[in-house]
């Protein structure tokens, strides 16, 4: 028999690389429930949200995890995944899957001269698919790049979500603004767009929405509310930077 | 829409959501299927906007081939769904909605918020909902397409 500490331990580390890494809330839960009772665990209850995990073994182990929302990283949800199917198989002892756990937690991100390659397309791109010329594709390009490199920086610095956001739209605002200032972008609420769409939380409302349909409303309401001030704080950098031009040196964009 | 269109649509979605697939730290073995999935999801969304030119429709009828797809991939490539899902669907969500929602809201423009705001709850509700319907389906409904392939 496994030691009821170590299994909620080991189930808690996973759910917590799930749910940190973007997996959704009944899938931690489903995942977490699966392994331990692989481990022969009986009497374990779990309850997830957006941003916590509550877990209990029995009478003899209880244990509350703050899991604050964070960025997306599926390689690392695709690795537990592969490891609870192992696990639910019966090939992984209790103590290897507690290293590899902490293996899967250690997978790097991905590098960031690509990450900033990959903003900056994802920036062009979605320009283009909202409708925007090759012109636009590269002012997009240009504000893509640098919002990744002020988003490094933020991070590096622990500065506030919110602000991150607000001052992030800004600057590929400025950045768009001035590209069609200069002649070189042609229409400046298709680069706005397509480069805001790595900040934007349209990922997180429609699964706020998906989390109210699984009945998990208060889940739901934490996405939602993060969706609403994400999408408020960019706004707000946009809005700034177009009154201030406006404004501020006569040039309406 | 003629072809050269059709293929200049399919490209742009599908480089896009190539570069979030790798924003999001997808495992680089499961690009291709992440960009394919948001290219079908966008390819069926503008060709249902010409048809019928509704935003939640097109959302609607779109995410249905999307997601069935992501769970072609996810059964096939032994990944969770959430990889091919969350990828697939960028193109579709309505970050520029919530966007112009906020905006026009922050700039005085209480009707133009309004109607954004609505539009944007209703692409993201249906989404939710054609979501949640394919990935009710049993499972046995796709293992015919599985063991063809």
């Amino acid at each position: 028999m496994n030691d009821p500490t170590q299994i909620l331990d080991v189930t808690m580390q996973a759910g917590e690389l799930l749910l940190k890494n973007g997996a959704e809330v009944f899938r931690v839960q489903q995942t977490m429930e699966i392994m331990a009772r692989a481990y022969g665990a009986e009497d374990y209850h779990v309850y997830v949200l957006t941003n916590g995990i509550f877990a209990t073994l029995g009478t003899q182990a209880a244990k509350l995890q703050n899991v604050p929302v964070a960025g997306t990283h599926l390689g690392r949800v695709d690795a537990v995944n592969s490891l609870s199917r192992r696990i639910a198989a019966g090939q992984v002892a209790l103590k290897e899957a507690s290293a590899e756990l902490r293996r899967i937690e250690a997978i790097p991100p991905v590098r960031m001269p690509v990450q900033v390659a990959a903003c900056g397309f994802g920036a062009a791109f979605f320009a283009l698919i909202f409708g925007g010329g090759w012109a636009d594709f590269a002012c997009a390009f240009a504000a893509g790049v640098l919002l990744q490199l002020f988003l490094w920086q933020a991070e590096a610095h622990n500065l506030n979500k919110i602000i991150t956001r607000l001052l992030g739209a800004a600057l590929v605002t400025a950045v768009g603004g001035i590209g069609v200032a200069l002649g070189i972008g042609q229409d400046l609420d298709k680069i706005i767009i397509g480069s805001i769409m790595p900040l934007t939380p349209g990922i997180a409302l429609t699964m706020a929405i998906r989390d109210f349909f699984n009945s998990d409303y208060l889940s739901g309401t934490i996405r939602l509310m993060d969706a609403l001030i994400i999408g408020l704080s960019i706004a707000c950098g946009v809005g700034a930077v177009l009154t201030f031009a406006q404004y501020g040196l006569g040039v309406s964009l | 829409m003629n072809a050269g269109e059709f293929f200049y649509q399919l490209f742009v979605s599908f480089c896009g959501t190539l570069a979030f697939a790798i924003l999001f730290h997808v495992p680089p073995r499961q690009y291709l299927a992440c960009g394919l999935t948001g290219a079908a999801g966008w390819v069926v969304y503008t060709l249902m906007m010409q048809a019928q030119p509704s935003v939640v429709v097109a959302s609607l009828v779109a995410v249905l081939p999307l997601t069935a797809l992501a769970r072609l991939f996810s059964t096939r490539r032994k990944a969770p769904i959430t990889l091919f899902l969350l990828c697939g669907i960028f193109p579709l969500v309505p970050g520029a909605g919530i966007y112009y929602t906020a905006y026009y809201f922050i700039m005085g423009d209480a009707a133009a918020a309004g109607f954004k705001g609505a539009e944007t709850v209703k692409v993201a509700g249906a989404l939710a909902l054609g979501m949640v319907a394919v990935l009710a389906l049993p499972s046995r409904l796709f293992q015919p397409i599985l063991r063809r392939r």
